[in-house]
């Protein structure tokens, strides 16, 4: 299935942020894979209905990061190695898998996705260890 | 009404009819594909396309075939007197003008269609989505129908070349051997494509292969349609780039035959009658090629 991403301009976040987050967040889950191309800034701009400098800067951030790698003539991929991809084996895959299972058991309970980012970033600021179970 | 005042004669005759014919036949071609987007909106592969799809399609396309309709219908009646304002040098830039009556109504409907793509409905809503996925080869290609166009621009161009350089003025004249006679023979007639009637024709339709290839660009930079699978969009730009293509290449088609048509008659004239009815059967031809894929590109919706 094709990644998508999302962008709420009513939010307070600033959109170059919510870029910079989605694509950062699809390529740690996996649904963007190392060396897979992203659409160019112009494009993604015009589907999206911003200004390309927007985009770019998402790009840009995400280039600094090492999440993805930007070439004149291949334009944007995802990094080989990028940081926070996790690789087939290890627990990074197990992370992604308990994450996923989350994801699907917040939505089985009618969690919204807000709502679950949230209670993740307050699992992490409290510091606590995260049981995550399939329940 | 359609003799300007200062000409003797001229490019009157064969191709004023074939020109407004064709011009004719053109808006024809429009109304059809206009028509066609009222009767059969795209097929969508998937779920669907949201209803300003369509919509802007069909709207964009009625334009496309009023906009040259109205400056026809105000262009035809003010002939006479436009000709007389453009101060043209001689008969053969007035004709180059009468000849190059398709590749107005095809560049007029470009334009619209251009239009249509830079004013493509995009996403106005607080929340926007976007799919990840880059667009194959930066979207569709021009394909081998962007080949036709610049087919018939070459020959067109080769045609009226040939003419100028065989030709003196806007004259043919051939002198042979005539055999029941028993003496030269020296036939001339005349109106014959020169210089002056070629390169204002070869401009008009260099003009509409630059406006063709614009559109393509236009269709590929415009924003996905919102709400539509990647592969819906991408059917959209296949369908707006074949319209373009189709639309252009039966404007260059056609005005190719009004031009080897008029060459026809004259090679005949002056005793070639085997290169005459070559000649006619390949504007013949031409016209009905370039009028086929023009409602093939039009009424295939898949």
């Amino acid at each position: 299935m094709t990644a998508s991403l999302s962008l709420d301009l009513a939010s307070g976040v600033p959109p170059y942020e919510q870029l910079r987050a989605q694509v950062a967040g699809l390529v740690a889950a996996g649904s963007l894979r190392p060396g897979e191309r992203l659409p160019t800034v112009r494009h993604l701009a015009a589907d999206l209905g911003i200004a390309p400098g927007t985009v770019q800067r998402a790009y840009r951030e995400l280039e600094a990061a090492g999440v993805v790698v930007s070439q004149r003539r291949h334009g944007t991929r995802v990094a080989d190695a990028p940081p926070e991809a996790p690789s087939e084996r290890g627990g990074s895959a197990q992370v992604r898998e308990a994450a996923r299972d989350l994801v699907r058991l917040a939505r089985e309970r009618g969690l919204s996705d807000l709502g679950v980012i949230d209670l993740v970033r307050g699992v992490l600021a409290a510091g606590e260890d995260a049981e995550v179970g399939t329940g | 009404m359609l003799t300007p005042p200062s000409s003797g004669g001229g490019f009157d005759g064969a191709l004023e009819i074939g020109a407004l014919l064709a011009g004719v036949v053109l808006l024809g071609v429009l109304a059809l594909t206009w028509v066609l987007a009222v009767v059969s909106p795209p097929r969508s592969t998937a779920t669907g396309f949201p209803p300003e799809v369509p919509r802007h399609e069909r709207r964009v396309l009625a334009w496309a075939v009023v906009i040259p309709l109205v400056v026809a219908a105000l262009a035809l009646p003010l002939y006479p007197f436009l000709w007389s304002v453009l101060a043209l040098a001689d008969d053969s830039q007035g004709a180059a003008l009468l000849a190059s009556t398709p590749y107005a109504v095809g560049a007029l409907a470009l334009l619209v269609l251009v239009v249509g793509e830079r004013t493509w409905p995009s996403q106005t809503g607080a929340v926007r989505r976007a799919s990840l996925a880059p667009r194959p080869g930066s979207g569709p290609t021009a394909g081998w129908l962007g080949g036709v166009v610049i087919g018939w621009f070459v020959l067109h161009g080769a045609l009226l070349v040939t003419t100028a350089l065989t030709g003196k003025g806007d004259s043919l004249t051939h002198v042979y051997q005539d055999e029941e006679l028993g003496r030269l023979v020296r036939e001339t007639s005349r109106p014959y494509p020169g210089w002056s009637f070629g390169v204002g024709v070869l401009v008009a339709a260099a003009m509409l292969v630059a406006l063709a290839f614009a559109a393509v660009s236009a269709v590929r930079r415009r924003p996905a349609a919102a709400g539509v699978t990647d592969a819906d969009d991408e059917l959209l730009r296949r369908l707006s780039v074949r319209r373009v293509l189709g639309i252009a290449q039966v404007a260059g088609g056609l005005s190719l035959a009004v031009d080897a048509l008029v060459v026809a008659l004259v090679v005949r004239d002056v005793g070639l009658g085997a290169l005459g009815a070559v000649l006619l059967a390949a504007a013949g031809a031409v016209a009905l090629v370039s009028l086929a894929l023009a409602v093939a590109a039009v009424v295939r919706r898949s």
